[in-house]
């Protein structure tokens, strides 16, 4: 009984009907669909409560395993050649996207009104002014964001790191002590270990088991969503929405091709036994949450290395920000040809590294803090972001899914360059896309 | 009524018991001369620009709007009818006209200013707004060099387009000794350069700026607007300097005003009357 209901609920039609059906309820009650967005709310924060302490234990043990295996030291190395080529590539598809679709290329006339009137806000505000100023000074020193750039990285309390999702710090923490673990594998290390595996086992399990709850809480999610949006800004700025959608699927397909040539597998087998990760990546807008069941994809359904998989996938989710540069590098576009700048060839590749920096920066972020940071490469260009933030800020739920479908799938391609080829066993023959093991 | 002194109250006296006045005739031979002499023309000629300044004052033919209600309300505090003269092109030039004797007064949106109070008197102030500031987004981010928005505002030194011939070209070289001040015959012009970039900063007060962006609602891309909490423009009636009754009775009429106008007031009856003109 209790596994028909699990396959009934883990069923990707069941999940893309639910899907449909929000869809529809936000657009014709969004009210209701309104109210529903805690229940979206309290199901990412259950899955959330449980993802770091995987991720803890994941890194931690991966890279005291790499530490101490003076074999696996090249992975190491692999890691950084492969994550610096996939931010880049991200960056370059990017751009391409962003040059066959131009983001505001079409906006002119009405379009400009309904942008302006995006900015302004809602009817019922007084038309205030964005900003009001004094002539007599308080004259602080102006505040350079580059001294406080780095404060990001460092940890300083690994509890507060962890208790406020702060992603950078709690690898970094893993990988400094996870190093010094290895010393000491012989004195208790091993038994610490063990410790961090069954924390990562019961997290795993506790995952698998909101899943099944999926179906539901996508409903809440999407529907309060849809509802929110509304039909509007998605209009105005559908040339902004086209390109990220166009940068989004061309990186997926990227991420499928060398996925299904590492397989052998065709990449639509390849794209059906991770279906159910986009789908999670698409809904929940997570990229951290979607780690134990792309690790659990990559392993079982995929055949990949458990132990190297286990190390590199997480970490790269976590940092490897290939998601948002690819919004940075399109975000900016749009603001360039919105307000008519034609950048310079030195300018495209100061773009391209910023957005690297601001996608590095964003770890750990969600959301509209995401969205700000276009503000780190916007400033080299000299480009003003004000009023541009206001118009990412309206569409985001759209492309926030989209970043993070590219960010977990992303990853998931780097991780296989880098992982052992898996051997041909049986676990691919018997894997169909609905199991969980 | 004026207060009457001994010796005049001696006079008026005399002059009945001499001439067989009637005292109430004797009573007006000692109005005071400003008030005199506008009985005499039998009719209060109140200046204001040409161009149309809602919500103070518009439309074609008979005009309305704050500053037409308050000279009806001057009109009937004298007793005497009012006839609009709109002939004139600036701000500058209906202060002018009030110092030829061209007009009695002004209720024109008229900025006090020191120079201006040189020529005539100011009643008190009626409306007072903020100074404001509309940056092209695009040149504010290439002048900024990290600066925030205050920073280059203190010490802007671009260009900032002004309406020629209003208190504003006056306050731009007060308030921004560093930067250049390029002058324009109408407001909707500067609104244009500012949109455009051919100057840097459009600068008004602060119900003007807030105004573009319910005129037009795509201006909020290009435009940033910046109120500056510490310089105020204060808008009163403009009377002759040889009129201190007039100027007394005017500031009357000002206190029993019905509310102080401020600038989200005036953004909400700007907002009804150009939703009614169906803009």
């Amino acid at each position: 009984m209790g596994g028909v209901l699990s396959r009934l609920l883990l069923n990707p039609v069941l999940v893309l009907a639910s899907l449909a059906a929000a869809v529809l309820f936000g657009f014709s009650s969004p009210a209701l669909a309104s109210a529903l967005e805690p229940l979206g709310g309290y199901y990412l924060s259950l899955l959330k409560v449980v993802v770091l302490p995987y991720l803890f234990s994941a890194i931690m043990s991966g890279i005291a395993h790499i530490a101490a295996d003076p074999a696996s030291r090249r992975y190491l190395g692999r890691i950084v050649v492969v994550c610096i080529l996939a931010m880049i590539t991200a960056a370059l598809v990017g751009l391409a996207a962003g040059f066959v679709f131009p983001p505001a290329g079409q906006v002119s006339g009405v379009a400009l009104a309904a942008l302006g009137d995006i900015v302004n806000g809602s009817s019922a505000r007084r038309f205030v002014t964005d900003t009001v100023v004094t002539l007599s000074s308080g004259s602080g020193a102006p505040a350079g964001t580059g001294d406080n750039f780095f404060e990001n990285f460092i940890p300083e309390n690994i509890f507060l790191a962890l208790s406020s999702g702060d992603t950078i710090k709690v690898v970094l923490f893993c990988a400094v002590f996870g190093a010094a673990l290895s010393r000491h594998l012989d004195h208790g290390g091993r038994t610490l270990l063990g410790l961090l595996q069954v924390v990562q086992l019961t997290s795993a399990e506790i995952i698998r088991g909101l899943n099944l709850l999926l179906p539901f809480a996508l409903f809440a999610m999407i529907s309060s969503q849809v509802a929110h949006v509304g039909v509007g800004p998605l209009i105005s700025l559908g040339g902004f929405l086209l390109a990220q959608l166009a940068a989004a699927v061309g990186l997926v397909g990227i991420s499928l091709l060398l996925i299904a040539q590492r397989t052998g597998l065709s990449p639509v087998a390849a794209a059906v036994r991770l279906g159910d990760v986009m789908m999670q990546a698409l809904t929940t807008r997570s990229s951290i949450a979607c780690i134990p069941q792309a690790v659990d994809a990559m392993t079982h359904r995929l055949g990949f290395a458990r132990s190297v998989t286990e190390l590199v996938l997480p970490l790269c989710i976590a940092i490897n920000r290939i998601g948002p540069i690819f919004y940075y590098v399109i975000g900016a576009m749009f603001i360039a040809q919105i307000y008519g700048v034609m950048l310079e060839p030195q300018e495209w590749g100061i773009l391209v590294v910023a957005a690297i920096g601001a996608g590095i920066a964003s770890s750990g972020g969600t959301g509209p803090i995401t969205v700000l940071l276009i503000g780190l490469v916007a400033e080299p260009l000299k480009l003003p972001i004000e009023a541009a933030v206001v118009l990412f800020i309206a569409v985001d739920p759209i492309v926030d899914a989209l970043r993070t479908v590219v960010q977990v799938v992303g990853n998931c391609a780097v991780s296989a360059l880098i992982v052992p080829v898996p051997e041909k066993s049986t676990d691919l023959a018997t894997a169909s896309g609905t199991a969980t093991s | 009524m004026p207060v009457m002194n001994r010796r005049s109250l001696v006079r008026a006296l005399g002059a009945v018991a001499l001439t067989g006045l009637t005292p109430l005739r004797a009573l007006a031979q000692t109005l005071p001369p400003d008030l005199a002499a506008l009985s005499a023309r039998g009719k209060l000629v109140v200046g204001m620009t040409e161009a149309d300044t809602p919500p103070f004052f518009s439309g074609p033919g008979e005009p309305h709007g704050i500053d037409v209600d308050i000279a009806h309300a001057i009109g009937a505090a004298l007793e005497l009818p009012v006839e609009f003269n709109r002939g004139f092109k600036t701000f500058n030039d209906v202060v002018n006209g009030i110092a030829l004797g061209t007009v009695d007064l002004a209720t024109s949106k008229i900025s006090r200013t020191f120079k201006r109070s040189r020529l005539v008197s100011f009643s008190k102030p009626y409306v007072q707004l903020r100074h404001a500031l509309m940056f092209n987004r695009l040149r504010l981010a290439q002048a900024a060099r990290g600066r925030d928005v205050a920073d280059v505002t203190r010490t802007f030194e671009g260009s900032i387009g002004v309406v020629t011939g209003s208190a504003w070209v006056t306050f731009a070289h007060e308030h921004f000794p560093h930067a250049k001040v390029v002058e324009f015959e109408t407001w909707p012009e500067v609104i244009a350069a500012a949109v455009s970039g051919s100057v840097d900063a459009g600068y008004r007060d602060e119900f003007e700026v807030r105004r573009i962006a319910i005129d037009q609602p795509d201006s909020a891309i290009n435009l940033r607007t910046v109120a500056i909490a510490d310089a105020r423009d204060f808008i009163s009636v403009a009377v002759p300097w040889t009129a201190p009754q007039v100027l007394a009775i005017v500031d009357q009429v000002i206190d029993a005003l019905p509310q102080p106008y401020t600038a989200d007031l005036l953004i909400d009856l700007y907002r009804a009357q150009s939703g009614a003109a169906g803009h």
